[in-house]
């Protein structure tokens, strides 16, 4: 009986693997086109984004497809980013070549009638995506810091510091605008 | 801002800067113009899925193993520390490797033959005198007796078979290296007789006779082969 319940979870599992695949192969390979020439390389990199899926494939959500593809963008994004990484393209750091790949932080014409989460937006697309990556998957996708980590490559600790600083610079940004409370 | 409420605020605004993120992007069609899903793709993740397959009881079936191993080492050590315990482990211990491994520190026993001819006692206690001789091509044999009539067998025999199967009596021996062969003293205290056997596949010699150890023992160094 378990075996047939863990073999029909496995089943589960890859069906839910081949939905996410097949609905954002394309996307991954256009995120990683933004940072990785090689169409070669961007094919590993959305590889690479879907081995590192499957790790937390119990936790993903997949009836929402925005958080879905924010999900695959950001884990996309950090894998390309590591693959330069490990070739070495260049001796930036990460805040710079989000800097300069990431640089559309303009306001979008979204009606927030609620004036504090309109600020907090514009924070949001304002904040270095070093710190917006890990919040995005904590708030809008629901991920535990474990999970996280492993999607991102990174040790829980970095994760959770990460965390604790995105949401320090959020919340002074929007006491800043003078709308705490 | 509490931070209940500043974490409800913080889904809330990701989810629109998540949709405004979408809008900036292009389509799916689009995209899938510029990057198709092929079957290429779809084989591709189907061997992702296959590599990744794991029984969920064989994700964790190391670490138990570690826990268990950890587990039984830890309540080995504990029994340990009780000095009968640790008494009748190490009995066992020297049980097992007398009975398997055989550790011979001498010299290592010869495998050629004995020449009977040019074989000579060299050696035989005080009062102890030939009574009979019965030596020829194939096997040196005599029998000596002192004032007593206390009997000494000296047999030089050209057979292992002898060596291997010559009685003993298990209690009382005491293997050790003669001559460079493998042998073994038996002695009884109590009639005051033994015998001394060595020898290997080729030839084997035997001394018994109702004399001390010591005795026995320099006879048997004593039996050489003249070159």
């Amino acid at each position: 009986m378990l075996l047939f319940e863990a073999i029909l979870s496995e089943e589960t599992k890859t069906e839910k693997a081949i939905h996410i695949y097949k609905s954002y192969y394309s996307y991954m390979i256009y995120i990683a086109g933004r940072y990785l020439r090689d169409p070669s390389e961007c094919e590993d990199a959305a590889q690479e984004c879907m081995l590192k899926l499957l790790m937390i494939i119990d936790s993903i959500d997949t009836s929402d497809e925005a958080r879905l593809k924010g999900l695959c963008g950001v884990v996309t994004r950090n894998t390309a980013l590591n693959i330069c990484k490990r070739k070495e393209r260049g001796n930036v750091s990460l805040e710079e070549v989000f800097n300069v790949t990431d640089g559309n932080c303009e306001p979008e014409s979204v009606v927030i009638a609620n004036e504090g989460l309109k600020a907090l937006v514009l924070a949001i697309e304002r904040l270095s995506p070093v710190y917006r990556d890990v919040l995005k998957l904590k708030y809008l996708n629901q991920l535990k810091e474990r999970e996280i980590a492993k999607l991102l490559d990174l040790p829980q600790k970095t994760v959770n510091q990460r965390i604790f600083r995105g949401k320090m610079i959020l919340r002074k940004a929007i006491e800043e605008e003078g709308l705490n409370g | 801002m509490d931070d209940k409420r500043f974490e409800e605020l913080l889904g809330k605004a990701f989810e629109i800067e998540q949709y405004n993120e979408i809008s900036k992007e292009p389509t799916a069609d689009e995209l899938s113009k510029a990057a198709p899903f092929t079957e290429k793709q779809l084989r591709q993740v189907q061997s992702i899925c296959k590599r990744n397959r794991r029984l969920p009881w064989l994700k964790y079936s190391g670490r138990v193993a570690s826990i268990v191993l950890c587990v039984c080492l830890a309540g080995f050590c504990g029994m340990m520390l009780n000095p009968k315990i640790r008494a009748t482990v190490s009995e066992n211990i020297v049980k097992l490797v007398d009975e398997y491994i055989n550790i011979d520190f001498s010299e290592s026993t010869k495998e050629e033959n004995i020449d009977i001819a040019k074989t000579v006692i060299g050696y035989i206690p005080e009062g102890f005198e030939l009574r009979e001789d019965l030596s020829d091509d194939e096997k040196l044999s005599c029998i000596y007796v002192d004032g007593n009539e206390n009997y000494l067998f000296i047999d030089v025999v050209q057979s292992g078979e002898v060596f291997i199967s010559y009685e003993r009596d298990e209690h009382n021996v005491t293997y050790m290296n003669i001559n460079g062969y493998d042998g073994y003293l038996s002695y009884d205290e109590m009639t005051a007789q033994g015998s001394v056997c060595w020898g290997n596949s080729n030839f084997t010699v035997v001394i018994s006779g109702f004399t001390s150890r010591d005795e026995l023992i320099k006879i048997a160094v004593n039996i050489k082969t003249i070159k």
